[in-house]
């Protein structure tokens, strides 16, 4: 009977001659297996680390992208806020109100003053007409002196006036630092009727109904 | 021995069936060849890693499409806004609704459809929203443009084939202001006018959507003068008018208006209507007398006139069959001053005549007469000048107070604003031009020239026949133009004029022109009367706004036309 051989537990030398398997284990079996532990854990930390890596890139371009969503949204409520408020406090719409209610006028080369001593000459007490009634102040402190003679005059009434017919909203118009007063058409007992601004939880959605309505009435064409 | 432990062909009980013998140095052969098998995978594995790793590195530094443009979001509109000099909006874009019908889903009656959506959008024709819903085809507007409540109300209608596409829309939300400069979009959002069609690549460049388009315009200045045309246009139940402020010394259109005008959110109707010409780009008129001041300063330029005490006498002058004559009859001979307070017709055509035509033509081509309305926008009229085989002397000498020859307003304010900045010509813009960054221009006049001409504008206006044009303090200057229209067949109307303003101020330091254009007036016909007001008032409001502030003790120095004029009698 042939007796086969136990590869199995022999190892064969670095020289060719088969050495014990106890031996081959100790040293070089564990080097083997350290060089596997090695790769397997380098392997393990390149991948876990890559994985990592990705997983924080792709939560940053998540964290960007809904951020660059809400940009967006805020943006186009911006714009729609901005243009709503543009088509309401529109030029040809300013005009028309100072047009008819305000009455202001461009200053003119009379009403501009140059220097301050031309602003303290205002205060001074215009002298008087010859052949003019003198006017007086009467008050308690101080009884009406004998020389002057009073003057009074009832004062007209203010013609009660309809409320105009457009409702401004509550945004003032542009100042004109420049304009003067004149008299007005009306008196300014006539205010306009007012419409208090809606909270802005309550705003309502972008370019409301009526505004669109407004832009897209055949408006007179450049209304004075 | 191993192998000769095993005989040929004999099965070992472990491995199979062997081959053959077993050589000395098999097994350090397969030992071998599994050690580079081994290796070849470990670096087939490293290559993988390798591949993932740049792979990796391309996606979050390499690739561009996130982080090249940290902190930028997408642009939200696909036009970019239009504003004027100081930011004011004059165009900008919002999301919109478009009802459509995709008529393959349509589950419900559709004439039964039809009349609840024409409920819901009556400014639709329910014949068009029937054809919708019965097309062919898989989609189809139904109507674009539509309000919230109106695309909420088709929503709730809860019908599958019909849809709501979310669409960018167009807004100009001072409606007609300047409606004719920067034009309209079509429901398409492609620019169909003005500012919007000649700037179409401009506005709609990805890369430039978020950045408007800045205009030259104040939209302040532009409703003054609107505003103030419009009151006179009604006034006079004048056919048009039309009007344009200019900075002197860059060029750029402050304002720029045409009436009658339109609704620029809706401009329906047909271009070729009245409301859609622009008069001031594209209308060319005969400006009249307003011609004279360059006919004077060309006759300078050229040495035709060489002191402003060269008389000229006044009466009637024969040219061919026709004799020319002056409107205010005054007793001659005229002082170059008094040709211009005096506004002799006679007087610039005699000038003009010693001119001769090539002089004539060349400085009307450097002021830019001869070619097309400055300006980027495209809707730009041509010059009517004489034919160059016919440009005979009596076309040199009308040319030479301002008949003949037809321009535009724009042309004319150009013109003047070379005449009067020194005799630089920059051509005018509707952009507007960074502080210091004005084009050099080209010199057409002297500056002595030009300040002799500042010098006759104002005394145009304090003693000749533009006086209802003076606003006190603000120093202006300019000159009045009456012509008459011409007839469609040729000859001219004897009872409709073209009444015309074209002046300047302050006239001790010009910034800025102004020009007004009233088309046929009927309570007035002359320009003295019509368009002289309306600048006085345009600049009234404007002067303010622009920082010229009033200043009665200020006067332009006049000491060089001492005893060249009589003053008028003041009361």
């Amino acid at each position: 009977m042939i007796r086969l051989p136990r590869l199995s537990h022999r190892r064969r030398s670095t020289q060719g001659a088969f050495v014990p398997a106890a031996i081959a284990t100790s040293a070089a079996g564990r080097r083997r297996w350290q060089g596997q532990a090695l790769m397997v854990v380098g392997t393990l930390a390149v991948a876990v680390t890559s994985y990592s890596l990705s997983q924080a890139v792709a939560t940053e371009r998540r964290t960007l992208r809904e951020l660059a969503a809400a940009n967006a949204a805020l943006a186009t409520t911006n714009r729609a806020l901005a243009a709503e408020l543009r088509v309401r406090m529109r030029l040809p719409q300013l005009q028309s109100w100072n047009d008819g209610i305000f009455g202001l006028l461009p200053i003119t080369g009379e009403q501009h003053i140059q220097t301050p001593l031309e602003l303290a000459r205002f205060a001074m007490p215009p002298a008087p007409v010859a052949g003019q009634p003198t006017l007086a102040v009467l008050t308690r402190e101080a009884p009406p002196a004998a020389g002057p003679r009073l003057v009074s005059a009832p004062l007209p009434a203010a013609p009660a006036l309809a409320p105009p017919a457009m409702a401004l909203p509550a945004a003032a118009p542009e100042p004109r630092p420049t304009a003067a007063l004149r008299p007005a058409p009306t008196p300014p007992a006539a205010a306009p009727h007012l419409v208090a601004a809606a909270p802005a939880s309550q705003l309502p959605p972008p370019l409301p109904a009526d505004l669109l309505r407004l832009i897209e009435a055949d408006a007179p064409p450049a209304a004075p | 021995m191993r192998a000769a432990s095993v005989a040929p062909g004999a099965q070992d009980p472990g491995r199979g069936v062997r081959r053959g013998p077993r050589l000395p140095g098999h097994s350090q052969m397969a030992l071998a060849l599994a050690r580079q098998r081994l290796a070849v995978g470990i670096l087939l594995f490293f290559l993988l890693v390798l591949v993932i790793a740049l792979r990796l590195f391309d996606l979050t530094v390499l690739d561009a499409e996130a982080p090249a443009r940290p902190g930028r979001s997408a642009p939200t509109v696909p036009r970019a806004d239009i504003v004027d000099r100081n930011g004011v909006p004059l165009a900008t874009s919002y999301v919109a609704y478009a009802a459509a019908a995709r008529p393959r889903d349509i589950t419900g009656d559709r004439a039964k459809l039809a009349r609840r959506i024409a409920a819901i959008l009556p400014e639709r024709p329910p014949e068009a929203i029937s054809a919708a819903l019965h097309h062919e085809g898989r989609f189809r507007y139904i109507a674009r443009r539509i309000r919230p409540d109106q695309a909420q109300a088709l929503r709730e209608l809860g019908e599958p084939g019909i849809t709501l596409e979310r669409e960018h829309d167009r807004i100009y939300p001072n409606l007609a202001l300047a409606a004719h400069l920067v034009g309209y979009t079509t429901i398409d959002g492609e620019g169909s006018a003005g500012i919007e069609r000649a700037f179409d690549a401009r506005l709609t460049d990805p890369d430039r959507v978020d950045e408007p388009l800045v205009l030259a315009m104040d939209a302040r200045v532009q409703q003054a003068l609107e505003s103030e045309l419009a009151h006179e246009m009604e006034r006079q139940g004048a056919e048009g008018a039309a009007g344009v402020v200019m900075n002197v010394q860059t060029g750029e259109v402050l304002a720029m208006a045409s009436l009658p005008a339109y609704n620029i959110n809706r401009p329906g109707g047909r271009p070729g209507l009245p409301d859609y010409i622009n008069r001031a780009t594209l209308g060319v008129y005969e400006l009249g007398s307003t011609f004279k001041p360059f006919t004077v300063a060309m006759a300078m330029e050229s040495g035709v006139v060489t002191s402003l005490a060269q008389k000229y006498e006044v009466s009637g002058l024969r040219v061919g069959r026709h004799t020319i004559t002056d409107v205010h009859r005054r007793a001659g001979p005229f002082t170059v001053p008094e040709v211009i307070i005096y506004s002799s017709n006679v007087a610039t055509a005699r000038m003009a005549e010693q001119m001769g035509r090539a002089r004539q033509e060349a400085f009307l081509r450097k002021l830019g007469m001869m070619d097309r309305a400055p300006g980027e926008i495209l809707e730009r009229g041509r010059t009517l000048t004489p034919p160059p085989g016919n440009w005979g002397l009596s076309s040199v000498m009308t040319v030479g107070f301002g008949h003949g020859i037809a321009v535009t307003p724009l042309h004319l304010a150009n013109a003047y604003a070379t005449l009067v900045n020194g005799g630089i010509h920059r051509p005018a813009t509707f952009l507007k031009v960074p502080e210091g960054r004005a084009v050099p221009g080209e010199r057409v006049f002297s500056e002595e020239t030009s300040r002799l001409s500042n010098g006759m504008l104002r005394l145009a206006v304090t003693e000749g026949t533009g006086r209802r044009a003076d606003a006190p303090g603000f120093r202006v200057g300019g000159k009045t133009g009456t012509a008459e229209k011409p007839r469609p067949g040729g000859g001219y109307f004897k009872n409709r004029n073209i009444t015309t303003f074209a002046g300047a101020f302050p006239m001790d330091d010009p910034a800025y022109v102004v020009v007004i254009m009233i088309d046929d007036p009927r309570l007035a016909r002359s320009a003295g009367q019509v368009a002289a007001p309306v600048f006085r008032n345009v600049v009234h409001r404007i002067a303010p706004i622009l920082g010229v502030l009033p200043d009665e003790t200020r006067e332009p120095d006049l000491s060089a036309f001492a005893g060249l004029y009589t003053p008028r009698a003041r009361r």
